[in-house]
């Protein structure tokens, strides 16, 4: 007769399991500690140190910025996207033509059902240079403000729901989206798409930014004297950087009451107080880029000067207290015109 | 097997671990120092970026930045840091820590506020600068356009020689300069015509704009610089190490908890690592033992799985005859184990049914290899061998008590003596016999045979004797009897016969007498040819009647009324007579309670000398006066008392009583009387008869000489050597012995001389016709002479006429017994008579015997 003793009974097993479990378990500490040994924490780079070869306040634009292009590829099929709006009629680049500046050309925007918007339109060009979006600043990102004009009733008139129910409906966008997104459709990724596709529409190659980049011949002496006018008269104190304009706040008649004595004074008048609710943000706007200034007219936040030389007149009135000469204005207005850049290698 | 049935306490136990060690292993996972490390790079970052913010900002305000790009890019930047890190911080310490929360919204708080101030600063610093650039050109018209004598002249140089100073000092003392300047333009601004005044008020303006937005300026630029000082994220960073470090703790605690709980387990692993080991060493010896117990078994035991045999013990090898365990194993079960019967459950252990009766102990028969078939006890219990489901079969080997089963069962239905049924199987035949006649529409007989006076036969010539011819009767019996017929043997010398198939009482008495003649054939035992006669009694059950006990009581009554008319003849059961046997029955039971009630008497017959007529002694005679019956004749009673055995102590009693009453009488009456005691063949085989003599003479005071012991004939006979001890003994205690119904039995005068008795008896048949027949006269004639030669005294029995006593006194007897001189007579009478004898025993006229001697020889 032969009988076999197993060592392993029931109260080995659960011992057994236990310990394999601890060693798994040490096993894992150890990894995740050496992982830890090896991570140097990161260098911060600061931000916008001026080189000090040029000691312009003007930067010139750079040639490309590193973009995902699957990403900017489907940002602007969705930025040509009419299905977006409820009435199928309205997309991004109703007003925000890029063949014509990044803008439509008119004092306010239209929107669906016709409907006019309080302010006007501003370029979408150079906007990711924007330290923030729209006239009174309200979004810091782009992404931010891609949901705006959607969800505006005078604007698109869509909202989310229905825009989701337009990508999903739509084979194509649904595995575009997948193509690049893990999780598809989403609102999130909706907003990503179309700030990354805004981010590409850069306009190098200005002949300012040449004669900035060292190009002395890139610019007529004129230009070079509305250039100093520019700097002079003071204009140069706010429109500077590498957007002339664009990363800073300031408030629409410092000299003199802009709104004094007009009629119908509305809300959008009112600018950055509308959403800081402080009485010294009244009236305050952002400064706007004067890149391609020549193309977006007409000018200033509701769009009352349809000419760079009203708009200069305007700015030294009320900006600077200073009645510049026609001349002069002529002069900047020269500089200004040296300022438009080109998308996908073609002049605006 | 106990792993597989896992108890509930030990699961729970086991899942009560392993919930700790999963609890231990979530709480105690080492802090993610990766996003630990990012946290610390972040806080730094945005120390960093706060630090950078002032920075630029001082550089802006000294116009060595002349665009506002790197404090929007700076401030974007703590944005996202500040951002990261709530998630950062998420990661580590978990959410919903208040603390981090508060913090981080403080942090969030003064990054808006920042940001306030930052674009507060870029305003003014705009405006600020707007002044500064357009200054200068104002200036210079002026100069260009005041007269070169004007004194305003100086102080409007002074003036923007200050404020260009201004932006570099940041001093008081020149804003209070420009102050005083300014003032100083105003009061004079009257004098000038008004397109001077014009641009002395535009020069005023932006003046005062310069110095509004420079002090507003210096001041925003010293908020934010001020506020660089570690304020941002420094709170933060705070929160966030207590956080750390509280986390740091826990983990640092739990990761204790795992490793005190690893321990404990590696412990409590090592303990029951020993536990079993030590367990395996005492299972190895428990398995030991029982293999062992196991392989010198005397009983074989084997296992068997699916069927087969897989295992057999030394006494398994011995039970199957077989040479090896080798030769045994792999030999389907069912060729060594057959079931008893075919109810019986089968023990290959395969049926479901099986399972119930294993445990049972039950009969089968084991198949040897040598093709014998033994009887086997066997028990079998379900086991696992080698991994799978078996059974283990103890098997007995039962032969030996099969045997003496078989012979328990012969003798619990046989009598052994004469290998004839006994009671029991006789019951049985009976109980048969009667259904299967009432099934065949026919019936029974049952006959009581009993032997008469078969007693006898043991008492003379021993018991051996007695059995031997038993046996020849039961061979007798058998062979004049059918097959069908049962003779059965009920004990003694009570046979009966069981007669099937019979259709009349005719059939039964024909066969009752051809056993009677069969049985009549004398049986020679020892050269002594023994005459047997048998009484039948026959019962044949009435329509009806199937009570065998009711039948077996009727067959004995028969046998029993046989008995009573006489002996050897056969009778039929009839309920009138049974009123009569049953009396019988009944005065059994009264005769066994007498003793008690002292229903005995004793009655005295007188023996008278022939010689002289006196009283020369007395015979004691039991009388029976029952309560239930009266007087009850001894023949009657006398019978039943020797069969019952009661004859002992009523013999002692007789003893007793007879002593006493020969002592009063010698005390009385001066005259020597013999008492005479008869003593039966059962008292006379008693042990202690002289101890019970000597103990009635003792208590009596009776002198020896005066009783007179009566023995029969028979009595001597039997187991003479014995009996002459005996003999001489009563005699050398003084006794007298006396022969009594002397020429019945078979016995020879010269025995007697041996025995040592005093006195012969002679029987009354032979006196009753003495006178007449010549046959007697000659035979009492040479009794007594012969007696008389052997110098014994003769005593005639059954004298009841003067002529018999005239014969006997003519051939010298010595002693007359009989109704001619007196009945026996109870004690007072007998007194009466002791005090006057009777005139006719005076014996003067003595009977002239001549003549009857003629007669007799004639």
């Amino acid at each position: 007769m032969t009988t076999r003793y197993a060592l392993t009974d029931h109260k080995g097993w659960w011992i057994g399991l236990s310990l394999l479990l601890l060693t798994l378990a040490s096993f894992v500490m150890w990894l995740q500690r050496a992982t830890a040994m090896t991570h140097q924490p990161a260098t911060p780079t600061l931000p916008g140190q001026q080189s000090a070869a040029s000691k312009e306040p003007i930067i010139p634009l750079p040639q490309s910025v590193q973009l995902d292009p699957l990403k900017v590829a489907l940002g602007g099929r969705l930025f040509r996207e009419t299905r977006l709006s409820r009435t199928n009629s309205v997309s991004c680049a109703t007003c925000h033509a890029l063949d014509q500046g990044g803008v439509d050309r008119l004092r306010h925007s239209v929107g669906i059902h016709n409907q006019v918007g309080g302010v006007n339109a501003p370029t979408v060009f150079n906007s990711g240079f924007n330290f923030r979006q729209f006239w009174d600043g309200r979004a810091a990102t782009l992404e931010e403000q891609a949901a705006g004009p959607i969800t505006n009733a005078a604007e698109m008139g869509s909202s989310w729901d229905h825009v989701l129910a337009v990508l999903n409906g739509d084979g194509s966008y649904v595995a575009e989206f997948k193509s690049i997104y893990r999780d598809g459709v989403q609102v999130r990724n909706i907003r990503d798409a179309i700030a990354t596709f805004e981010r590409s529409l850069i306009t190098p190659n200005s002949r300012f930014d040449r004669y900035l980049n060292g190009d002395a011949k890139a610019i007529t002496a004129d230009e070079r004297n509305g250039y100093r006018l520019f700097k002079s008269y003071g204009c140069i104190a706010c429109h500077q950087g590498i957007n002339v304009g664009g990363n800073m706040f300031q408030k629409f008649g410092v000299m003199k009451d802009y709104f004094k004595g007009r009629e119908n004074v509305n809300p959008a008048d009112l600018g950055r107080f509308n959403i800081t609710q402080r009485p010294e943000d009244r009236h305050v706007f952002k400064v706007p880029s004067l890149r391609n200034v020549a193309s977006t007219g007409p000018y200033f936040h509701d769009g009352s000067a349809v000419t760079l030389e009203q708009a200069i007149a305007i700015m030294g009135q009320y900006q600077l207290g200073v009645t510049i000469p026609d001349a002069d204005i002529a002069l900047i207005a020269k500089f200004l015109h040296a300022l438009t850049g080109e998308y996908q290698g073609k002049p605006l | 097997m106990n792993a597989r049935t896992l108890s509930f306490k030990h699961f729970a136990a086991g899942i009560a671990v392993l919930l700790a060690l999963a609890l231990l292993l979530i709480n105690g996972r080492p802090i993610d120092t990766a996003a630990h490390g990012r946290v610390i790079a972040q806080l730094g970052e945005l120390n960093e970026l706060d630090s950078h913010l002032g920075e630029t900002v001082l550089a802006i305000r000294d116009g060595l930045i002349t665009h506002y790009d790197p404090l929007a890019a700076t401030l974007a930047r703590m944005s996202v840091v500040v951002g990261e890190l709530r998630e950062g911080e998420d990661a580590i310490v978990g959410r919903g820590n208040a603390d981090i929360d508060r913090a981080w919204q403080a942090t969030a708080a003064a990054l808006a506020n920042k940001e306030d101030l930052v674009e507060s600063f870029k305003s003014h610093n705009a405006l600020l600068k707007n002044s500064l650039y357009y200054l200068p050109l104002v200036v210079d018209t002026a100069l260009k356009q005041l007269p070169a004598s004007d004194g305003l002249r100086g102080t409007l140089e002074r003036m923007l020689r200050e404020v260009l100073l201004l932006r570099i000092r940041h001093s008081h003392s020149e804003r209070e300069e420009v102050n005083r300047a300014l003032a100083h333009l105003e009061t004079v601004l009257e004098q000038y015509a008004p397109r001077d005044r014009a641009l002395i008020e535009r020069l005023i303006q932006h003046s005062r704009n310069a110095l509004h937005h420079q002090e507003k300026t210096d001041a925003l630029a010293a908020l934010i610089t001020r506020g660089s000082n570690n304020q941002m994220g420094h709170e933060l960073a705070e929160a966030y190490n207590r956080s750390f470090e509280r986390a740091l703790w826990l983990t640092n605690l739990y990761q204790a908890l795992l490793s005190l709980l690893a321990l404990a387990l590696i412990v409590y692993a090592a303990y029951s690592f020993l536990r079993l080991k030590r367990n395996a060493a005492r299972l190895a010896q428990s398995e030991d033992r029982y293999r062992r117990l196991v392989e010198v078994s005397p009983d074989a035991i084997i296992i068997d799985s699916a069927g087969r045999l897989a295992y057999a013990n030394a006494a398994a090898v011995r039970l199957y005859a077989a040479s090896s365990a080798e030769e045994l194993i792999g030999k389907p079960l069912r060729d060594l184990i057959r079931p008893d019967d075919h109810d019986g459950p089968r023990v290959d252990g395969s049926g479901a049914g099986a399972e119930v009766h294993l445990h049972s102990l039950r009969e089968q028969k084991a198949l040897r290899l040598d093709g014998k078939m033994i009887d086997v006890e066997v028990v079998s219990a379900a086991i696992a061998f080698e991994d799978t489901s078996a059974t283990q079969t103890v098997i007995r080997d039962i032969t030996e008590r099969k045997k003496a089963e078989s012979r328990m069962a012969y003798l619990a239905q046989y009598d052994t003596l004469t290998g004839l049924p006994n009671r029991n199987l006789f019951h049985d035949r009976l109980r048969v016999a009667l259904a299967r006649a009432k099934r065949n529409q026919q019936t029974i007989a049952l006959m009581f045979i009993d032997l008469d006076r078969f007693k006898e036969i043991n008492d003379t010539l021993g018991h051996s004797a007695g059995d031997r011819v038993l046996s020849i009767i039961a061979d007798r019996l058998r062979e004049h009897l059918r097959e069908v017929d049962t003779v059965a043997r009920l004990g003694g010398d009570e046979f009966t016969v069981v007669l099937e198939n019979i259709t009349n009482t005719g059939q039964a008495s024909t066969v009752a007498a051809k056993i009677n003649e069969a049985l009549a054939q004398p049986i020679i035992i020892d050269g002594q040819e023994i005459f047997i006669t048998a009484s039948v009694g026959i019962a044949i059950p009435q329509a009806g009647e199937e009570n065998i006990d009711t039948l077996v009581k009727q067959a004995d009554i028969a046998m029993y009324q046989a008995k009573q008319e006489g002996r050897n003849n056969l009778q039929f059961y009839s309920p009138e007579k049974h009123a009569k046997s049953s009396n019988l029955l009944s005065l059994e039971s009264a005769l066994r309670r007498a003793l008690e009630r002292d229903e005995f008497i004793l009655h005295y017959q007188p023996k008278v000398s022939a010689r002289n007529g006196r009283l020369a002694g007395v015979e004691a005679l039991l009388r029976w006066n029952s309560r239930d019956f009266g007087m009850v004749p001894p023949a009657e009673f006398i019978p039943l008392a020797e069969e019952t055995g009661l004859i002992v102590p009523i013999g002692e009693w007789i003893l007793h009583h007879a002593c006493v009453q020969a002592k009063r009488w010698q005390d009385k009456h001066p005259q020597p009387l013999t008492m005479a005691v008869n003593l039966s063949a059962r008292q006379f085989r008693e042990r202690n008869l002289t101890s019970t003599i000597i103990g009635a003479l003792g208590k009596s005071g009776l002198d020896p000489r005066y009783l007179e012991l009566e023995i029969t004939e028979s009595m001597v006979m039997h187991r003479p050597e014995e009996v002459v001890g005996i003999l001489l003994k009563l005699r050398q205690m003084g006794l007298q012995l006396a022969i009594d119904d002397f020429g019945t039995g078979y016995s020879s005068l010269a025995y007697l001389k041996r025995f040592a008795v005093d006195t012969l008896k002679i029987d009354r048949s032979f006196v009753l016709d003495i006178e007449r027949d010549p046959d007697d006269a000659a035979i009492v004639t040479a009794i007594i002479s012969m007696a008389h030669n052997l110098d014994l005294k003769v005593v005639a029995e059954g004298v009841e006429t003067r002529e018999q006593l005239g014969f006997l006194q003519r051939l010298g007897c010595d002693e007359c017994q009989g109704y001619y001189f007196s009945r026996p007579l109870p004690a007072h009478e007998l007194e009466t008579l002791l005090a006057a004898p009777p005139e006719k025993w005076e014996l003067h006229r003595p009977v002239a015997i001549a003549p009857l001697l003629k007669r007799a020889t004639g």
